[in-house]
């Protein structure tokens, strides 16, 4: 397994290679000066030239891009453009903040999902699987931007149950777990909601798929209860398209926070790059595709390796 | 008995549920209680710099307001867009020898924090910082460099004694345009904790430093009202008040200039109650209703003008050379009905066909400039024809082989401006000028500006909101020739009525100057003119002295708000 792993790092150094080159190569496709962008509508020629020359925009590309790589090989990610700061700071600040949301939301929806998903299988085309279905769709085709504002109008402004947003009050001194959990409530609330209605999909499918098989039958043959059944038997061959899912969805999740962070006023990852990219504060950027990249590398490193947890067949050399 | 008991537990209940999901009654908010004014920044704004000599990377009007509650300008702009010597460092500034002289007379009232005086070393100090950032070569270059003739009208800026400054111009100027957007850039910080190095690129390195480190010892000495109290990153930024201020002291106990995401997340807030000094996004200005009785709400006007940009370069998508043609803009001005528009912004607005803006009150404003040039698609479709202009095939506009056909780059995300700009293509239709809109985001459409002319630019006509003034409102850096507009724009007699405003005289030679330039601008038509829209300020009612106080150029003043209770 150790050699597995290896190998597999070994080989995903070309591919995050060729991610950070296809990477800088498109943001500086992008049309216009940066430093006009930098400097607003007022710069003058003198000061875009300064500009250029202080950030280094006045090299080659290819040049730009060895100094960037040099310096990511020393650890380091280079200032934001825009918020006079490292981008590792930067990152450094934003990680815990989306890590906490994604991970709290996708535990929890993993967890709702994976219980919903076997129950309607198991109980597939009943009443509370047909409720539960139209539940599932009514959620999964909802803009996330609209469920966001209508929990900020329903359980903020109308119930002032939750503040409206941001990760803590201002006129509280030391604000301590309490207050941080009632700010995340609503966001982790809303990813949740989005995320049990597709993957509850994903888990009743593959359960149903499951429950027919030749195992299944003979472990109820043998004269073992429904519920060993279905955990001990179907549940743990269901869960394999689920762990895909999960590792190929964990940078889709750091990014797809974005709409939430925007609308809760929650600063994360996801708004950090969004507004990196619009502003077209490289370094940033790049420093995004350091993270998503090596994210997606590990996601689905994660994934193979949950696989041969689940499944005891697959043997990794 | 017990079906009684049952009955009126089962009630009880009911009720104590419906209290707890009712939104509970007014009380004092914990604002009020704590003495707080919590205010929203603009969407993604965030505060990074706080030396008051400010990088040109990092310039901001946020910025410049942390500036301006941490130090006193030289100058400071008042509502009426005056200097007022009463809350400056400055009691009295005397020019001299035709305006080539200005004698700054600092007031001996100010001290900085710990006791001292601010005297005429600090306000050399940081002119020579300012000057330094401007030369080629210095480690970062200042955001300002040149405005106002800071620092390429200074031939020398000496201290004379401990209160008295005297700078010395390399010809006679305009003494209201160096005052005003010249001397009023200068908050003086203390030379005695910041000036560290006998070598000047030595010392902007170091300062560079420090610039995003409020918590530096050096911040500690202020003349400010307030001090820097601690920054969240993307949460919140206080300030405390500074207890040895020596102008109006703050009556509140902390300012919090909070974070917000987007506007939908500002408004969401002001919604919850949870600031109460805010502003209403003009994407939003439909929902305002549902602030009633939170809020008051106020409109207020930007000391600038709002504008279509033509790009006169000749290689700009082959339209340029005839926007140089003074009948085709006005052309295009009389396809641009600005009432109509004032009402798609739902009547809040100014009409305005001037440079100099009617709003907010200013002394430099021409009423008697008028307005020439207003909506008639049909007289401009005559002026077109009468010009040489004939109607091609599709009826477009043509003339010596070029056709009024071009595309009209907008920033996206205001609808108010999407709206208007449908409105004009519509208008300019009916007078054979055949226009593309397309929107694209506000950075994209800076970055757009600056297509190098050389290669021949790729926009025609750009809209991306306006132009700002800092004070005194000549048109060099907007309409002179070489200005910031990168639209290549170039007309000798415009220069001689800019130059004009910016020449020496008696108050009443200056005011004519800038009369004529404004009749000039009114009838030239050098940018397509276009309604002046307020932004609006949602202030809680218990917060007062919010928009009385503030400057004609946008900076609010803390110190003078209050919070009854």
């Amino acid at each position: 397994m150790s050699q597995y792993l290896l190998r597999r790092l070994l080989e995903s150094v070309p591919t995050f290679l060729g991610i950070t080159i296809v990477s800088f190569i498109i943001i500086h496709l992008v049309p216009g000066n940066v430093a006009q962008v930098f400097l607003g509508p007022k710069a003058t020629p003198f000061l875009i030239a300064q500009v250029n020359h202080e950030l280094g925009l006045d090299k080659p590309l290819p040049v730009q891009y060895v100094i960037w790589l040099w310096q990511l090989l020393h650890g380091n990610l280079g200032n934001s453009y825009f918020q006079n700061e490292s981008v590792w700071q930067l990152i450094l600040t934003n990680v815990p903040r989306t890590l906490a949301i994604v991970g709290i939301s996708v535990v929890i929806a993993d967890a709702v999902a994976i219980v919903m998903g076997v129950y309607q299988a198991y109980r597939r085309n009943s009443v509370l699987d047909h409720v539960l279905t139209s539940i599932a769709y009514f959620f999964y085709s909802m803009p996330g931007f609209w469920l966001s504002i209508v929990m900020i109008v329903v359980f903020s402004v109308d119930l002032n149950l939750f503040p409206s947003g941001g990760i803590s009050n201002p006129l509280i001194a030391n604000p301590g777990l309490g207050s941080w959990v009632a700010h995340i409530t609503l966001p982790v609330f809303t990813l949740v909601l989005w995320n049990v209605a597709g993957w509850s999909r994903y888990m009743r499918a593959a359960t149903t798929e499951a429950l027919i098989q030749d195992y299944v039958r003979t472990a109820r043959a043998k004269g073992l209860g429904e519920f060993v059944v279905l955990v001990r038997h179907a549940l743990r061959n269901s869960l394999l398209p689920m762990i895909t899912l999960f590792g190929f969805s964990l940078p889709a999740l750091f990014s797809g926070a974005l709409v939430v962070e925007v609308v809760f006023n929650y600063p994360g990852l996801g708004l950090l790059f969004y507004n990196a990219a619009i502003q077209r504060d490289y370094p940033v950027v790049l420093g995004g595709v350091v993270v998503i990249g090596t994210l997606t590398v590990l996601g689905n490193l994660l994934a193979d390796v949950l696989y041969g947890v689940a499944d005891p067949r697959i043997q990794y050399r | 008995m017990h079906t009684v008991f049952r009955s009126v537990a089962l009630a009880a209940t009911l009720a104590g549920l419906t209290a707890a999901l009712a939104v509970p009654a007014a009380a004092q908010s914990p604002m009020q209680a704590a003495n707080t004014i919590v205010m929203a920044m603009p969407a993604s704004a965030v505060l990074d710099d706080y030396f008051p000599v400010q990088n040109a990377t990092n310039e901001s009007s946020n910025n410049l307001q942390a500036n301006a509650l941490m130090y006193e300008p030289v100058v400071l702009i008042g509502p009426k867009d005056t200097p007022v010597y009463g809350r400056s460092l400055a009691q009295s500034i005397v020019p001299s020898q035709h305006d080539q002289v200005f004698t700054i007379h600092l007031n001996p009232k100010w001290h900085w924090s710990n006791g001292t005086p601010v005297t005429s070393a600090d306000v050399v100090y940081t002119y020579d910082l300012m000057a330094a950032a401007c030369k080629a070569g210095a480690p970062w270059s200042y955001a300002q460099c040149n405005s106002g003739g800071i620092p390429n009208w200074i031939k020398s800026f000496a201290a004379k004694g401990a209160d008295t400054v005297v700078v010395t111009l390399d010809a006679p100027h305009n003494a209201e345009a160096f005052i005003q957007n010249g001397l009023s850039l200068i908050l003086p910080v203390p030379k005695a904790v910041w000036d560290k190095y006998p070598n000047m690129n030595q010392e902007l390195k170091w300062i560079e430093k420090l610039s995003a480190e409020p918590t530096a010892p050096q911040y500690k000495m202020i003349d400010g009202p307030f001090f820097f109290g601690q920054a969240v990153p993307n949460e919140y930024y206080t300030f405390l008040p500074n207890a040895r201020y020596n102008g109006h002291k703050p009556t509140i106990a902390k300012l919090v200039m909070q974070y917000f995401a987007s506007d939908e997340a500002e408004f969401a807030a002001l919604h919850k109650g949870s600031v109460n000094v805010g502003y209403l996004p003009n994407s939003l200005y439909g929902a305002r209703a549902q602030l009633n009785g939170q809020f008051v709400l106020t409109p207020v006007y930007g000391f600038g003008f709002t504008y279509l940009q033509p790009n006169y370069n000749p290689k700009a998508a082959n339209v340029g050379p005839l926007f140089s043609d003074v009948a085709v803009r006005i052309a295009l001005q009389e396809g641009i009905d600005q009432k109509t528009m004032l009402k798609i912004a739902d009547g809040q607005g100014v009409l305005d066909y001037n440079p100099v803006p009617p709003q907010p009150a200013n002394p430099f404003f021409d009423p008697k400039a008028g307005h020439p040039v207003t909506f008639n698609p049909a007289a401009g479709r005559a002026l077109l024809l009468k010009d040489g202009f004939k109607p091609n095939a599709q009826g477009v506009m043509t003339k010596d082989g070029r056709s009024l056909a071009f595309t009209l780059i907008y920033t996206s995300g205001n609808q108010t401006y999407t709206d208007w700009v449908t409105l004009a293509k519509e208008d300019w239709a009916k007078e054979g000028i055949d226009v593309t809109v397309e929107a694209q985001p506000f950075d994209t459409v800076l970055a757009d500006l600056s297509e190098t002319p050389a290669l021949g630019p790729k926009w025609s006509m750009l809209f991306w909101g306006g132009w700002g003034y800092w004070s005194y409102p000549s048109g060099d850096a907007v309409l002179g020739t070489g200005s910031v507009q990168w639209d290549d724009y170039n007309s000798a007699v415009m220069n001689r009525y800019i130059n004009a405003t910016l020449a020496p005289g008696t108050p009443a030679q200056e005011k004519a100057a800038m009369n004529a330039y404004e009749a000039y601008s009114v009838n030239n038509v050098p940018v397509i003119y276009l309604p002046e829209l307020p932004s609006f300020w949602e202030v809680a009612p218990y917060v007062h002295n919010v928009i009385s106080t503030m400057s004609a150029n946008g900076f609010y003043y803390p110190e003078y708000w209050s919070i009854s209770k």
